[in-house]
This record gives structure tokens, C-alpha cells and sequence, in this order.
């Protein structure tokens, strides 16, 4: 009798998680149902514009039908005829994003997101695709290869997207990324550094500059200004990012006739490093080499300044070092950090610092390299998107792999042949709690 | 294919491949063993299967057979030692194991160099992992071809539960999970048996790994860590010990729960955790409860069960607890 | 042998840090029987109330800990009342705390505007004091359960990832610190070759007060004796008397208590605090309370010592990359050596 009133009240209940789940729903934001038929009013807009015998409409004809496009399109859709091609766009260009928005990688994930969303907003409301609009359909991959290929599944059968942006990490874009190479979809990975994520196919592009072409630079500058002949090397060996930075930097290292005294590990999460740090002293290196996200170095690096590593002792890392949170966490102890990386927030050219402020201003925080090559990355899209005149993957992948020297907050941008960003990286040094230019 | 199938492949997939996961830790609940190794299992499969399959020219079901095989081996090894252990410990000993079978994978090529000192060495390439060349899947009968082994062994896995189930031999486990000293006064040798079931156990898991492999693509440490080993535990859990349906149900809920909340955003994830909650605060006995299912089934025959059986059924519910 | 003085400074702190996170995890376990996993999350939020009081409120360090103590006890207590104690016992007013709970929950993660927020959230708050009186003053309840002793593992998993979620959802998952200068960063030099910070030092202080308070209160109290009493026997307890429900409600206020001055302390000496600080420590903490014993406190301290060494050892001798190897290594040994912990009671056929 008991168990029946228990068991009533219990189905009460769950009628009522039922209800929240509907009513979260409801005022979830609207983006999430389905707008259909976004995408074949594109493509008829396009073929419409394809029948009228203007020089654009004859672009986009060229860049639909044939995939590898013929010399004459691309000339006309680089030429002078970008505004009219523009004209031909019409409607909602749905493109993709998938991050990490939950789970181990939710430090990133948010910031590039926002990043992104401030990108899409801008470019809408300065209307550079003429009367057509990007419609972004983030999506989260809870930082594991189980939430990232389902994504990149509905991305692609359900939402029908053109391109995707991301995803955050590396490891699930090794394993997301082929889906959409086989269906024929861009990917561009805004923070994908490790080896093997352009050799997937000719759709998929990053602007995110591998370590391997900043770190040699960093060690070989750094050696020259500082004069280092034994340092010790610290990084995680539990994430794809942080060691194989280590694999480059130890190659660099190498080749600069750098002697290594101590390789140290540690784990992602750990707070600790004293154990490291202490053996590091005794050793007495010229240098610290740290492969590490901004998180843990900032740990790293007030630890072993309280340890009595002397000032004179500089830590020397990569782009993740490239975060206003070193400085933040770190506090004093960040001073003098060298890195290498790809973009530097107090860059005055090609509207970055507009970026930084609007960003400063939207969302509370200074942006991170994360946020500005992901607000990059939705630029470079819309770009070759503009540029080609068409919201069809095969069109933007070919109008992509054509883009030179465009300006964007991480300086002038290309392509090269292996679909991997060429921009020149930058070495940099905290000072006063800011990044500056090391000299 | 329909567009159902090939809208949720991916989910379909992983779902396959969590049922097979909440079977290999079935068999040892059965016998009332709590073993967290299955995720290390795991590892030690597919680990197995993506070397075969990037080293050589095997086809995929070389490198399944062989990652049983390596798995039953370090199953046994390990098994001898600490299947005397009961309960929590025994758990504990588990999960230490699975950490330790992820260290060596994150540091394997360190050991082989040891050994070989050979400095080149990079056969399990660390965190970074070894990534599996994609092959874009033919469909054979409205289904991709890397969707057919998962589903043929998850097939044969339940049919190899049910005649389990009404075998001598699975008698004999679920006797020893029921009361163990009466068991061996019965003349059961209860450690060969409990060692048994966790061998069996460390295959399907090592199985379910090795067939993975396609499918998750790129085989690294972080797959395996303690929370998948929780999350098995979970969908075994949640879905109910008393049958093989349970894991079956409880993997195929955590798999898609996620996926089907996608269109919460934000709140997804605090949704799943409700759920999660309140399925186990309502159905202890995860929501396969055959007992719940038959009341359920009686009233709606009966109309309203009337106060005698309710009370009947309130006994056995304290008794068998 | 330089570093040996440093490291074994080391060694200790890193030992206290595990020590304060794991005594509150197996005060709950040896009663229990409960693997809590939603103990790193309340352990999180320990450290999230006191940086709010820092920052938010502009409290000192000293009324902040106390505070960041009394805020993860209550949420430790809510955490047993919704997750756990549904399935001991079913009652009325149980049922009435989830439905405020729920009310709640949809108040903060909804995107009202701010009336109808802080109304929905006042309103659930208000229902699930009414739920937690009323369940206090049942005494018949609906129903008496037994489960099987894994069904509060699974609820606490929930329960877990509601809490992360939402601290991501409040906070955001940026990694936050105390402001600089809460306290000094100067380190102290202890011997020749060895120094400390002094917010190390402050851990260690408050965590030998804490212990010895604790110590005190398990043994020389009535509250103690009843915690002893039903870890013993729950049964028994009930016949002669004892609260139970009370007292379980008492210890898990102790632990999330013990969890919260663990995450303001460490949240401050490491110098970040995060929605998953939690799941970090909870592999090492589920270790030294195996080795050191299931629920026993001095055991899980020794233990906390133990490990903490073994790690620190391990990476200034041995190899940094198979730290953790060894510390697994170390307690598969023990509990083949002797299963029940280093320090534990009973022996390995107790579940």
C-alpha cells in the first residue's frame, strides 16, 4: 500500500523532469531547430544567377560543375568581380562549428566559440556577403571522439552544412575529419597543430600554425640572444598538443647543439611540479624548455621561481604559453617567459586590436590565441566564400586553396600547396604582466 | 540505407560498441566480482588490432583474434593474482590495473627502447596515439561494413548470455555471486571459477576494442581512461545485473542520451545528470528490473493490483535486497 | 643527493594536500559503504564558495575558510538527501525536496529575466527547506529499500556531473585563482637547501588542526561515538536509540566541511581553481583511502604521507613518466599483502 503512494509520487516526478527538460528546451536559444531548405534556397539562388549572362553567374556555373576549377573561373572569381559575384549570394549559408564546450578541453572550447559568434555577427551586419547570411550551427563534442563524430554527422546529414570549423582538439579532428572528407565538406581547424590533420585530404585546411613551423625558430633565436648551452626540458606526456611540441622542440634542440640534461614529465590536471622543478635546480640548466598549455605553465612557473630557480633561468615554450591566463595565474612568477606563437594580441595591424577590444568589451576577458584563430578562421571562410560567389563546399574548398595574402588579426594569410597557413609567427615576452615583442 | 541508420551510424556504432563493454563487465557482476579492468582490456585491444592493422596486412579479424588472445593471456597473469580479492578491494585492484595498462601505453615506446635500444622506436607514438588510415565504409545490406562485426558480436554475445544463463556453468556463477561458502561446500572450485569469468570478461572487452578500432579511428591513451572504466560500470549499472538485457538497455541510454539532448545545449549536460539520478533512485535495480516490468504488466491485466499483492511485493523486495 | 632536503619537503606537503582532500572521503566510505564520487565536485565548490567570499565579498582568508567549510558541509548534506538517502528511505518529504530542487535548477539555468530568475530560485529554495524539515519529521516513511550497494555510486555519478556542469555554467570553465597576495609569496627557508611557501605551510598547519580536531570529535564526543556506533552496526545503532539518519546527515556535513577547507587551501596554494579540479584528485584520493584502509582516518592520513612520498621520490630518482605507475603498483601490493588496507579494520570478506 505504501510502495503504491511511493511509486505515484516517483511517476509525478518524472513527469516533472519531463517538463523541465521541455521548458529548458523551449527557452534554450532558437538556434537549434532546424531551418529547412536554407540550403537549396542557396544553391537555386545560385543557379538562378548562373542563367542571367552575367560574368559572376558564369563563375559560380564554373565553380559548381567542375571541382577542380579551370583557370578561367578562378581568375574572374579573384578579379575585379567579387562584388558582383557577392550580389549572387542570397539567404542562410549554414556553416558548422564544433567545440569543446564541456568535458577536459572546456578551457578552449568556450573562447573560440565566442570568437567565432562575434566573427558571424560582424560579418553579417557589415553585410560583406551582400544580402546573404552566415548561419553558424555550433555544436559541442564534450572534448572526446564519441561527442565529435556524431557532430560532424549531423553537421553534415541533417543541418547539411557547407564547411566546418574546428574541432578543438587535434585527436578528435584525426578522427572526425575523414567523414567530412569523404562527404565532400570543408573543414578548416582553427587549433589543430598536430601531424597528420592536412594529409587527411584536400578538404581539409587549419590556420592554426603547426609547432613545427615556430618552435625552430623560437630555439634558434633564443639561443642566439641568450646563449644557452644545457637546458632542461619539462612537458605533458598525457596530451597530443604538449608533446609533440616536445618532439619538436627536442629536434630543435638538437640541431642547435643544445644539450638536454633533464627530460621531466607531467600530467594534464596535475597541480604539483615541485618533485620536477627540484631535480631541475639541482641540475643547474641555462634554461627551462616548457611544452605546456598556459594553465599548467603558469603552475611551472610560480612554483619553480618559489623553489629558488633564479630569474636568470628563463622558461622558453610554445604557442601555449600564447594566453592572457599566464600571466593572470602566474603573477610575477610569468615575467620574462619567452614563447613562440602564432598571433600577439598587441599586434596593431589589420583590425586586431578592434578585435581585442570588442572581444574585451563582449565577453569580460581579454581574447587568447584560441579566440583569435578562431575569429580568423571565420573570416578566411567568409573570404573565400565572397570571393567565389557560391555557397557550395566544392566551390569554397577550390576558392580557399586559392586564397594569398589576405589580411587578417594574425598578419598576412595563404594557403600553401599542403592546405597548411602561411603567416609569419612571432616571438614574444612578458613584460609587466603583457606580452611584447622579444628583441 | 534509411535515414535514420545513416543520420545516427555514429551512435549506432559507439552504442555497439558500449554493449559489448557492458557485457564484458556483466559476466564478472554475474558472478559477483566488481571489476574496473575492462576499460585497460580494452586498451590492450585495440592497442593490439592498431598495430596489426598499421604494421601489417592483416584483415581486421587477424587483429581481433589476436587482441583476444593477448588479453585472455594478461587476464590470466593478472587474474591469479587478484582474484582472491572481494568487493571493493577487488575493484580498487582493477582500476589500478586499468591506470597502470594506460601508463604503459602512453610510455610503451620508452620500455621497447629500453629493450631493443633502438632510439627510433615509435610503435605506440604516446598520447598522440596511432591513427587508423579511414576508409570510406561500403554499405553491405543497408548497413556500412564497419557496422556488421560490431553487430555480429554483439549478436553473439547475447546469444552466448543466454544459453549462459541457463547453463550448468551459469549456474554455477551466479551461485557463487549469491553466497560463496555454500558454493564451495558444494564442491565448486570457486576461485578457478571466479578467475574464469574475469578472463571471459577481459576477452569481450579486448573484443569490443579491437572492433573498435575503425570506428574511433585514432587509438590513444586518453580513450581509456578511469571514466570510461566508470561509465561501463555505469551502463551496467543503470541498466540492470539481474539479465543481459540490462547492459544491453543501460549502454544503449548512456550512448544516445547525450546525442538526443543535443538540442538542449548549455543545459545538456546537467539534463543527463538528472536523468542518470533519477533513473537509478527510481529503478535500483537499473531499469531493466524484471520485477517492475511484470508489476507493470499485471496492473494494467488487473486493473488496480490490490493491497495483498502490493504487500507480497514489499517483502520480497527487503528480502532479496 | 642536493634535492633530498627539498624533496622531502615535497613529499609531505604533497602528502597533507592528499590527506585533507581524502579524510573526508573515507569518513562517508567506512560508514557507509558509499564510494562517493561526487566528493571531488564538492571538494570544487568548496573552493569556488571561498573564492567568491575572497572576491565577491571581499572577506579575509580567515572568515572565508570557515565560510567555504559551512557551504560545502550544507551541499554535502543536500548531495546525501537527493542522491543518497532516496534510496535508504523513501519519504514524503523527499520527494517534496527534489520537486524544490528541480524548481531550482530550472531557475538557474534558464534564460529568464532576473524577477522571474531569483523568484524560481527563492521558490525551489523554499520548497526544499520545507522538503528537508518534513523529511526530518517523518516518521513512518513510504518506503524502506534496499538496494544493490552500487545503485549510490551510479546516483553520485549524477550527481557529480550536475555539480561540475553547473559550476561551468556559473563560473565558466577559465581556470581562476585567489587574488595575488592573499597571501604571501615569499618563501621561508627551512634548512639549508629547503624552503616553503607559506601558504604550504598554512595547509599544513590547519590540516594537522583539522585532523586533530576531527580525531577529537570521533573519539571523545557523542556525535563520534554514534558515527562509530553505526559504522559498526547499523542496526543495532537504530535499536538503541541513535538518530541514524541524523547522524549520517552530521558526517556527511563533516566531509563536505573537511572537502571545502580542502579546496580553498589547496585551490590557493596551487594557485588555480577550475570546475574539474575535482576529477583530478579523485583517482589519488580513491587510493590513499584503499591503502590506508577503508574509513579509517589516521590510516587515510598515513597513506596521503605514503603516496605522497612515493610520488615525489619516484620522479626526482626514478623516471617522472611512470610516477603514477608506481603509486598503482604500490596499492595492488597492499592489497595483496594485506587487503584491508595498511591501516584497516577487519578483513577483505567485509563489503
Amino acid at each position: 500500500m505504501t510502495i503504491k503512494r511511493g511509486f505515484l509520487k516517483v511517476s509525478l516526478l518524472a513527469a516533472l523532469v519531463m517538463l523541465v527538460s521541455l521548458v529548458l528546451a523551449a527557452c534554450g536559444d532558437n538556434t537549434a531547430t532546424p531551418v529547412p531548405a536554407t540550403t537549396a534556397a542557396a544553391t537555386k539562388a545560385a543557379t538562378t544567377a548562373a542563367g542571367a549572362t552575367t560574368a559572376a553567374g558564369a563563375t559560380t556555373a564554373a565553380a559548381t560543375t567542375a571541382s577542380g576549377a579551370t583557370t578561367a573561373a578562378a581568375t574572374t572569381a579573384a578579379g575585379a568581380t567579387t562584388a558582383a559575384a557577392a550580389s549572387t549570394l542570397t539567404g542562410d549559408i549554414p556553416i558548422g562549428a564544433v567545440w569543446s564546450l564541456t568535458g577536459g578541453a572546456a578551457i578552449y572550447g568556450p573562447s573560440q566559440k565566442n570568437a567565432a559568434d562575434m566573427a558571424v555577427d560582424e560579418i553579417n551586419k557589415s553585410g560583406m556577403l551582400g544580402t546573404a547570411k552566415i548561419k553558424l550551427i555550433t555544436e559541442d563534442d564534450r572534448s572526446v571522439k564519441e561527442g565529435g563524430i556524431p557532430a560532424f554527422d549531423k553537421l553534415i546529414n541533417q543541418d547539411k552544412v557547407v564547411a566546418i570549423l574546428g574541432p578543438t582538439l587535434s585527436s578528435t579532428a584525426l578522427a572526425t575529419n575523414p567523414v567530412a572528407q569523404d562527404k565532400k565538406v570543408v573543414v578548416l581547424g582553427v587549433s589543430n597543430t598536430a601531424g597528420g590533420i592536412v594529409e587527411i585530404g584536400n578538404y581539409v585546411f587549419r590556420d592554426s600554425l603547426p609547432e613545427a613551423s615556430v618552435i625552430p625558430n623560437t630555439v634558434k633565436a633564443t639561443k642566439e640572444k641568450l646563449g644557452y648551452k644545457n637546458v632542461a626540458v619539462m612537458y605533458g606526456d598525457d596530451d597530443a598538443f604538449t608533446k609533440s611540441g616536445y618532439d619538436v622542440f627536442k629536434k630543435a634542440l638538437d640541431d642547435n647543439g643544445v644539450k638536454i640534461l633533464t627530460t621531466e614529465t607531467f600530467k594534464k590536471g596535475d597541480t604539483d611540479f615541485s618533485a620536477q622543478l627540484t631535480k631541475i635546480k639541482s641540475l643547474n640548466p641555462d634554461a627551462i624548455i616548457v611544452s605546456a598549455l598556459a594553465e599548467e605553465a603558469a603552475g611551472i612557473m610560480s612554483q619553480g621561481r618559489q623553489l629558488g630557480i633564479p630569474t636568470t633561468v628563463k622558461f622558453i615554450g610554445g604557442n601555449g604559453f600564447n594566453s592572457a591566463q599566464l600571466a593572470k595565474l602566474a603573477g610575477a612568477a610569468a615575467e620574462d617567459a619567452i614563447s613562440g606563437a602564432a598571433w600577439f594580441i598587441s599586434n596593431d595591424a589589420n583590425g586586431n586590436q578592434n578585435f581585442v577590444k570588442a572581444y574585451t568589451a563582449k565577453y569580460g576577458t581579454a581574447p587568447d590565441q584560441f579566440a583569435a584563430q578562431a575569429y580568423a578562421g571565420v573570416y578566411i571562410l567568409a573570404t573565400a566564400i565572397k570571393n567565389t560567389g557560391a555557397a557550395n563546399s566544392t566551390a569554397i574548398r577550390d576558392s580557399l586553396a586559392k586564397l594569398k595574402d589576405i589580411d587578417t588579426i594574425l598578419g598576412k594569410f595563404s594557403f600553401d600547396d599542403t592546405r597548411n597557413p602561411v603567416h609569419t609567427p612571432i616571438l614574444q615576452i612578458v613584460k609587466n604582466g603583457k606580452f611584447e615583442l622579444f628583441k | 540505407m534509411p535515414d535514420f541508420i545513416s543520420n545516427n551510424i555514429a551512435t549506432i556504432n559507439f552504442s555497439l560498441i558500449n554493449i559489448a563493454l557492458g557485457l564484458s563487465i556483466f559476466i564478472t557482476l554475474f558472478t559477483g566480482m566488481l571489476s574496473l579492468a575492462n576499460a585497460g582490456f580494452m586498451a590492450i585491444g585495440a592497442y593490439t588490432a592498431a598495430v596489426i592493422a598499421t604494421r601489417t596486412d592483416f584483415p581486421l579479424f587477424g587483429g581481433f583474434l589476436l587482441a583476444i588472445i593477448v588479453a585472455v593471456v594478461v587476464a590470466i597473469i593478472f587474474g591469479l593474482l587478484i582474484v582472491r580479492l572481494r568487493e571493493i578491494f577487488l575493484a580498487i585492484a582493477t582500476l589500478g590495473f586499468g591506470e597502470i595498462v594506460r601508463i604503459f601505453f602512453l610510455n610503451g615506446d620508452k620500455v621497447v627502447k629500453a629493450f631493443t635500444g633502438d632510439e627510433n622506436t615509435n610503435v605506440f607514438n604516446g598520447a598522440e596515439g596511432i591513427t587508423i588510415k579511414y576508409k570510406s565504409p561500403q554499405d553491405i545490406l543497408g548497413l556500412p561494413e564497419t557496422t556488421w562485426p560490431l553487430l555480429l558480436y554483439v549478436a553473439v554475445l547475447i546469444y552466448f548470455m543466454i544459453t549462459l544463463q541457463k547453463s550448468r556453468f551459469g549456474r554455477v556463477l551466479s551461485a557463487i555471486r549469491l553466497d560463496e561458502s555454500a558454493a564451495s561446500t558444494l564442491g565448486i572450485n570457486v576461485v578457478r571459477y571466479r578467475l574464469l569469468a574475469f578472463v571471459i570478461g577481459a576477452g569481450i572487452a579486448a573484443g569490443a576494442g579491437a572492433l573498435s578500432t575503425p570506428i574511433v579511428r585514432v587509438i590513444e591513451p586518453r580513450n581509456y581512461v578511469f571514466g570510461r572504466a566508470v561509465d561501463i560500470l555505469a551502463s551496467a549499472v543503470l541498466g540492470g545485473m539481474t539479465t543481459w538485457i540490462g547492459p544491453v538497455l543501460g549502454a544503449i541510454l548512456l550512448t544516445a542520451l547525450p546525442e538526443i539532448l543535443r538540442f538542449l545545449k548549455d543545459q545538456r549536460e546537467i539534463v543527463n545528470g538528472l536523468i542518470i539520478m533519477i533513473a537509478i533512485i527510481y529503478l535500483p535495480r537499473g531499469i531493466s528490473d524484471p520485477r517492475f516490468w511484470s508489476s507493470l504488466w499485471r496492473k494494467r491485466k488487473s486493473g488496480q493490483g490490490n493491497a495483498a499483492e502490493v504487500a507480497t511485493e514489499k517483502e520480497k523486495e527487503v528480502k532479496t535486497g | 643527493m642536493e634535492q633530498l632536503p627539498q624533496q622531502l619537503v615535497n613529499g609531505i606537503w604533497q602528502g597533507a594536500a592528499l590527506a585533507l582532500f581524502a579524510v573526508g572521503y573515507t569518513l562517508v566510505f567506512g560508514l557507509l559503504d558509499i564510494v562517493n564520487l561526487a566528493h571531488g565536485a564538492t571538494y570544487m565548490w568548496g573552493a569556488f564558495f571561498g573564492f567568491v567570499c575572497v572576491t565577491k565579498l571581499n572577506w579575509s582568508l580567515w572568515l572565508a575558510i570557515p565560510a567555504a567549510m559551512i557551504g560545502a558541509g550544507l551541499l554535502a548534506i543536500l548531495l546525501d538527501r537527493l542522491a543518497f538517502k532516496p534510496l535508504r528511505t523513501l519519504t514524503r518529504g523527499g520527494l517534496v525536496l527534489w520537486g524544490g530542487f528541480l524548481i531550482l535548477l530550472l531557475g538557474i539555468v534558464g534564460k529568464w529575466d532576473d524577477p522571474l530568475k531569483w523568484t524560481l530560485i527563492g521558490a525551489g529554495a523554499i520548497i526544499m527547506l520545507v522538503g528537508v524539515v518534513q523529511d526530518y519529521l517523518t516518521k513512518v516513511p513510504l518506503q524502506v529499500r534496499q538496494v544493490p550497494h552500487l545503485a549510490p555510486m551510479i546516483a553520485s555519478i549524477g550527481a557529480s556531473i550536475i555539480l561540475i556542469s553547473l559550476s561551468q555554467g556559473i563560473f565558466g570553465a577559465q581556470v581562476a585563482r585567489f587574488p595575488p597576495g592573499t597571501v604571501s609569496d615569499e618563501p621561508i627557508q627551512l634548512v639549508s637547501g629547503a624552503v616553503i611557501a607559506p601558504v604550504q605551510l598554512l595547509v599544513l598547519v590547519i590540516g594537522v588542526v583539522l585532523m586533530l580536531a576531527l580525531n577529537f570529535l570521533i573519539t571523545r564526543t557523542q556525535v563520534g561515538r554514534a558515527i562509530r556506533a553505526i559504522a559498526f552496526n547499523e542496526r543495532t545503532s537504530r535499536l538503541l536509540g541513535i538518530n541514524v539518519d541524523f547522524v549520517i546527515a552530521q558526517t556527511f556535513f563533516l566531509s563536505g566541511a573537511l572537502a571545502g577547507a580542502a579546496g580553498v587551501l589547496l585551490g590557493l596554494a596551487v594557485r588555480r581553481i577550475d570546475a574539474t579540479m575535482g576529477n583530478d584528485v579523485e583517482l589519488a584520493g580513491l587510493t590513499v583511502i584503499i591503502v590506508g584502509g577503508m574509513g579509517s582516518i589516521w590510516g587515510a592520513v598515513a597513506a596521503a604521507f605514503l603516496v605522497g612520498m612515493l610520488r615525489v621520490l619516484s620522479v626526482a630518482y626514478l623516471d617522472s613518466s611512470f610516477r603514477d605507475a608506481f603509486v598503482f603498483g604500490l596499492l595492488i601490493l597492499v592489497l595483496l599483502v594485506r587487503p584491508s588496507g595498511l591501516f584497516g579494520r577487519g578483513s577483505s570478506t567485509r563489503a
